[in-house]
Order: C-alpha cells, then structure tokens, then sequence
C-alpha cells in the first residue's frame, strides 16, 4: 500500500512539477505572443494609472467604455486626469474593479459602468483572462484566489496557442482594426473605428438571436462586492460612483423606460454609492452602435459622454448644494 | 459525480483508502454505500428505481432457484423480464411510442397530438435492467446459482464504476469477485491507475477535443454541405470511440483498484476486418449479452441461413433501440444487421489467413467507414438530419482541392488544431494497433525504469498542453 501511494505522490508531483516547467517555457522561450493584442492595452492603461499623480478620474467596466467614451472630452469638462479601465466584458465584473484597487489615491472619483450586476465575482472566460494577463506577472495579482482552479485548466490552451504563435511566427496580434492595442489612445479609449468594421444596425437589432438587451439583473454577491469596494474606496480618501451603460433601444425593443426607473430605484436601495444616472438618458437609437449591442460609434460616444458630464456636474452640484 | 471531475476522483481516493484500511468484512458495506452516494449524487431519486429492480431480480432469482416446477420458474422469468421492460419502456420508450402512434394517426387525416411525459431517464437504466434480465436468466438457466446475500446483490447491481454506462456484467463473473476478499495487489492497483489514465487522454484529450467541431454539425447539420459534412463523421467515429471506451477503461481502472476486474469492453475496434469483427469488439458486454440472451435463444445459427439472417436482423434491431429511442437508432442497427448477413455470404466464415498487407488495410478501412457512415444515422437528432447529410456530403466534390479546403474552414478546423490533434490521434491508432497484438500498459509496465518513465513524463506533458479549455459534463453514453 505504501508503494501504491507513493507511486500516486510520486505522479502527482510530476504532475505539479510539468505544469511548471511548462509555464516556465512560455515564459521564457515563448514570449509574449499578444503583445500588442486587444487585451494587451491593460498595460498602458495600468501604466497611466501609475504614472498620474493627484487625484484623478477612474473608469471601470466592460468595452462599453473602451467603445463608448471621449475621455479626452470628459477630462477638459471635469477638469481631472481620466483613465478608461474598459476592456472585454468577459473578465468579469470583479477582474476589471481588481485593476483600478492599488492605484485609487485620496481625491479621486472611480466611475463604475458595468451592464451586468449579477455575475459571481468569478472570471467568466479563463482564457481570455490569460491573453490580458500574458506573461506580465506583475498583472497576474488581478487574479483572485477563487479563479485559480479555472484559470489552471484554461492554462493550457494560452500556451498552446502561444506555442503555435511562435513557431509559426503568427504572434503578437495586431489585427490593425478596432480590436488592437494600437487602437487605443492614451486614455484608454478605442479611436480606431473603421467604417468596414461596422455592423447594419436593422440587421443586428432585428435579429432576435443578437438583439438579446434586457434590465440587468441585480445580484447579491455583486451588490456585496460593490459595497465592500465602496468601502475600500472611501477608506482611502476616494469616491465611488455608479453610472449608466449605453442601451440600445428602438423598434425591437423588449422593454420600456419604466423598467429601467425600477432599475434604477433598485440600485439605489442596493448600493452603498450614488448611482449618478439616470439609465434612459443612455437609451441611444440602434444608429449609434458601432458592431455590438454595447459598442457606440463616434457620434454615439460623444452623446454618451456628454451625458455621463451632465451626470457629474449635477451630482457635483447636488453635492455642493 | 461525472467521472471526467476532480470529485470523482476524490471519491474514488477517500473510498480506496478507506477499502484497504477497514476490515474484509466490512468493504462490501462500504463499496454499497458508496455506490449509492455516487447515484444519488446524480439524483437521489434514481436510487429508488435501482432498489426496487435490484429487489425484485433478487427475489425472483431465489424464487427460480428454489422452485423445482418449470413452468413456474419460466412464468417468473416472464415475469420479470416484463417488469424490467415496462420500466425501461416507462422511462425510455413512452414518449417515442406516443409520438409515433400519433405520427401514424395524423398520417392517415386525424390530427392527434401525442401525449408527453415529462421525465428524466433515470442514469444507467439500460445498463442495470438488462444486468438484472442477464442474472435472471442465468439463475434459471442454472448457469450461475442465485445469490442469498442481498448485500452482495446489490454490490453486484449498483457497483458504481459500471453503474452509469457499463459494462454490463455478469453474474458469474463479478458476484465471486465481490464475495472473495483479494488482499491489495500493487501491480493491478497501479495497472488500474494506468488504465484510468488512458482513458482520460482519450475522452478528455482527443473526445472533448473533437468534440467542438462535431458539436456544430450535429446540432444544425443544414448550417454545412460538402467536406464539413463529412470531416464532422469521421470526426464523430473517434469522438464516439474515444468517448466511450474512455469511459470503460476509466470504469475498469477504478474497478481494478479494488481488486476488481470488470469485463473488457472494447479491442481495438477500428481495426476490425468486418462488421462481424467490429461488433466483437465494440461495445462487447453489450454484444455478448445480445448474443447470449438474444440471438442464441432465438435460434442462432443453427435453424438454416433464413432463420439466422431474421435472428441477426431482431438481435441488431433490438441493439438500435436499446441505444434510443429512436427510429434512427432503430435503422442504425438494421443497417449493422444487415451489413452482416451480406458479410456471411460474401466473406469466408473463417479467420482468412491471407487478410494481412494490403487487403487487411483495405478491409480495415473499408469497415471503418461504414462505420462513419452508419454513425451518422446514430448521431442525428432526425431522418431529416441525417437525410440531409447524406444527400449534401458530396456538394463541391468536383473540385477537390477546393472541397476540401472549404470543409475544414467550414468547420473552423484550422491548421492548429490539426497540428495538436495529429499526435494525439497518431498516439490512439498505435496504442491500438500494438493492443491488438499485446497488452500495451503490461508491455510498458515490463520496460526498464528509465524508459517507462520517460513514456510517462512524456504522455503526462502531451496530456497537459492539449487538454482542452471545456471539457464536456457527460459522456455519450450517459444518456443511454
């Protein structure tokens, strides 16, 4: 028996041991093969954070903001640094809050815009979590203890594919469109919109299959998690708001403005923080989508921050007031 | 508790280590109640089906045994085989039945809408019936005699590595193993370990794999023509393979680390020289069982070349609906019977020693693609899919090269994941090939150290960098 066990410790450590010398590899003979993908403006986003100083204006959420915000428009209107946390809503609501925690000083206004408030706090795509962590292993602390098992499992395929990448000399990503580092500016926003990428909005929106915007649900353990961020955020100086996401709205609609007011009122009762909008100010005609339910085109971005400084200067004077 | 979960194997850690500790008298308790935490950690309501048709062949197996009379004994084997027909036809067949007289009333001008029940077919109830039906009828045959001990019965019933998808064993065969008290045995122990291994690689690995590629097609085959079409059936043949034996020889490796040995459930089966062949060695507790309760008792071969060509068709039927109900499942078995009583005319009843080289090669080839294509008819959620299928797999096919490239693009089966599937598929054909000659894991087992363990190292690292991201909650099987 003893032999038997020993034999399972023995395997089981080999086990442990091979899936580090595989990470070992990739990190040092693969290399970053999505350097300058999509994902990969988390390093220049995380680089702006560090580098600003005083207090500054912090964005927080899904790629309605990396496709939906002119954070250039809203910094000279507010009068403070911003930098757009938005990227791919498939890391999960808690993965994009855990960015901003280290870098929240005392003075600054942290802007939450999820579309989604019933997710677990888990990753919701590990494989996509592993191409926006890359090798930087500075960024893998975003990774919550909880996530560790999927993110292992997911492991293998990032290295697959990085492998692959790098022997066929395929890496590093830049698809040259929207969906690439480069697309970025220095705030964080997606510049790079190009007319081909754009989708017909009566197709999209008439397709039921697509057209799937519905009121978030709201979910305990976000709420909770919301609430404990509040906490963080007010315990350093800092304040945390909660504002709207774009919503397609038109024809193929499945709601109507009262549901989003019950929304409303229900986050209200939720949160701990203000919630500065009002959500049918951000109901937009499927004309300013650009190639999701969630991604505006220029002019929808400009309407949309318009309203998002409109939304902040009548809190700030709320507050005054 | 699906086998491919982490839970599953720490079950099966804490139960082992608990085995081995407690003493003899105690283990058979502990492997009872342990089979009926792992049913009920599917759903504690199947483990009342399973009790009562475990009770009841239990009863009727002494019943026979004791009973001198033969139409007494005959009229409870009846009996019995009735009573796990009804509940299998409750559980299985109702609704395929309703739907169908209800197609058959609607055919002839009366609209009629069929009645539906809402149920869940209960885990394993094709395999632990018909496990059930085979005691029986082994008791009354006095084959096997039947057994006293309840407790040791419902082991034999319930043992939950075969609970779930097989294979189905028998009586004279499993219940002495349950009842003698092996002591551990380190070299079937860790031949079990081995053997489970193998079987992840494949269900895990190539199965789940594959997986995502046939996923598509079955689900809408009218989405693809031409070489996708095709491409997802040969897919599907070693999705289906390595999904199922994978299970068995995950089923057969936890049963080893008992001290258990459970029926061998598939030999290679794609290198099978006929159809004949192939159903030796595919599915074979199923096969066996067909032949031994089905086939033989109907007549076998031994009435005359009509009779035994009706037996083959009846027995090859039955094995269709057994897999589902459905009448595609139904034709997929004729085919098979079919395919057989055409093989007893054309090819020599005996092994033909000149099958080597190329006509062996050819022979096997051909056997796997009928395969392929009769699995088609498995797969399909319809005719209509399957029909489909059929009449759209060569669309394109006058320009080759363009054929097959659209059907691999179709199919997002792209250059990487060809390259990471190749050696995995290389792996699967030689393991089988050289297990057609000789045991392989013995063979490994027997080499110097410092090899075996580079085999090891080797396979564990492929295993690591191609397991894929999803890997599917149930086996193919499952739902039979």
């Amino acid at each position: 028996m003893k032999r038997f066990f020993r034999k399972i410790l023995i395997i089981t450590v080999s086990v442990i041991v091979l899936f580090f010398i595989l990470m070992l590899i990739n990190y040092h003979f693969v290399g970053n093969q999505y350097k300058f993908n999509y994902q990969a403006s988390l390093l220049d986003k995380i680089e702006r954070l560090e580098s600003i100083e005083g207090p500054k204006l912090i964005l927080i959420g899904h790629s309605n903001l990396a496709f939906g915000m002119d954070s250039e428009m809203l910094e000279k209107a507010i009068g403070m640094p911003v930098v757009n946390l938005g990227l791919h809503g498939g890391l999960g609501n808690a993965f994009h809050e855990e960015i901003a925690k280290p870098y929240i000083r005392k003075g600054d206004i942290v802007i939450i815009c999820h579309s989604f408030f019933a997710d677990d706090g888990s990753i919701e795509d590990p494989s996509l979590a592993w191409i926006t962590v890359d090798n930087n292993i500075k960024l893998w602390r975003i990774i919550s203890i909880k996530d560790y098992w999927n993110m292992i499992k997911a492991y293998p395929k990032y290295f697959r594919d990085s492998l692959y990448m790098k022997i066929t000399g395929t890496g590093n990503q830049d698809s040259g469109g929207s969906y690439s580092r480069n697309a970025f500016n220095k705030y964080g926003d997606v510049v790079v919109k190009p007319e081909e990428g754009r989708m017909d909005p009566e197709v999209f929106f008439g397709d039921t299959e697509s057209n799937n915007v519905e009121v978030p649900r709201i979910g305990d353990t976000c709420v909770r998690r919301l609430n404990d961020l509040n906490e963080f955020i007010t315990a350093r100086g800092a304040t945390m708001l909660v504002a709207a996401y774009p919503i397609a709205y038109g024809e193929y609609s499945s709601f109507d403005r009262s549901d989003f007011y019950r929304f409303k009122n229900d986050l209200d009762i939720s949160l701990d923080c203000d919630v500065i909008s009002d959500y049918t100010d951000y109901f937009f005609g499927y004309d300013l989508f650009y190639d999701t339910k969630l991604h505006l085109t220029a002019e929808g971005t400009y309407k949309r921050t318009k309203q998002l400084i409109e939304d902040l200067e009548s809190w700030k004077s709320q507050l005054q007031g | 508790m699906i086998f491919n979960s982490i839970y599953y194997l720490l079950f099966v850690l804490v139960v082992f280590c608990i085995y081995w500790k407690i003493p003899h008298r105690l283990r058979c308790g502990l492997i009872l109640i342990s089979n009926y935490v792992y049913l009920a950690s599917w759903d504690l309501r199947y483990s009342v089906l399973l009790s009562f048709v475990t009770i009841v062949s239990f009863g009727i197996g002494i019943y026979i045994e004791k009973t001198t009379e033969k139409r007494y004994r005959k009229s409870a084997v009846i009996f019995f085989i009735c009573v796990s027909i009804a509940i299998l036809f409750f559980f299985k067949y109702f609704n395929f039945t309703s739907r169908t007289i209800a197609y058959l009333i609607s055919s002839s001008g009366r609209k009629t809408e069929p009645l539906i029940l809402d149920i869940t077919l209960p885990i394993g109830i094709s395999f632990y019936t018909f496990q059930a039906i085979g005691y029986v009828l082994d008791v009354f045959r006095e084959t096997t005699s039947a057994e006293h001990n309840l407790g040791y019965y419902a082991v034999f019933m319930s043992f939950f590595p075969q609970l779930t998808s097989g294979p189905i064993a028998r009586a004279g065969d499993l219940l002495p193993q349950i009842k003698s008290y092996p002591e551990f045995d380190y070299k079937k122990a860790t031949y079990g370990l081995k053997q489970m291994a193998w079987g992840y690689f494949k269900k895990i690995v190539i199965a789940d794999t594959i997986s995502q590629f046939t996923g598509k097609v079955l689900n809408d085959p009218s989405r693809f023509h031409g070489f996708a079409l095709l491409l997802a059936a040969f897919q599907y043949s070693i999705q289906i393979y390595c999904d199922f034996s994978g299970y068995s020889d995950v089923a057969c490796g936890t049963a080893k680390l008992f001290g258990i040995e459970l029926t061998v459930n598939f030999r290679s089966p794609y290198y099978s020289q006929s159809i004949r062949e192939f159903w030796n060695r595919w599915h074979i507790s199923l096969s066996t069982w067909l032949r031994d309760y089905i086939y033989i008792p109907l007549g076998g071969n031994r009435k005359g070349n009509v009779r035994r060509n009706i037996n083959l068709l009846i027995t090859f039927l039955i094995s269709g609906l057994w897999h589902g109900a459905s009448w595609t499942y139904v034709l997929w078995g004729l085919v098979h019977g079919l395919a057989q009583i055409v093989e007893n005319y054309i090819l020599p009843k005996k092994k033909d020693k000149s099958s080597r080289g190329g006509l062996w090669f050819l022979r096997v080839v051909f056997v796997f693609f009928f395969c392929t294509l009769t699995w088609v008819l498995f797969s399909a959620h319809s005719f209509n899919d399957a029909l489909y299928f059929f009449t759209h797999l060569a669309d394109g096919i006058s320009s080759p090269v363009t054929y097959l490239h659209d059907g691999f693009t179709d199919l997002g089966f792209g250059k990487q994941a060809f390259a990471f599937m190749l050696p995995s598929m290389l792996l699967l054909m030689l393991f089988d090939y050289f297990n057609t000659k000789e045991d392989v894991i013995n063979r490994i087992s027997g080499m110097r150290t410092s090899v075996r363990w580079i085999i090891y190292i080797s396979f564990i690292l492929w295993m690591l960098i191609s397991v894929p991201v999803r890997t599917s909650s149930e086996f193919i099987y499952f739902q039979f």
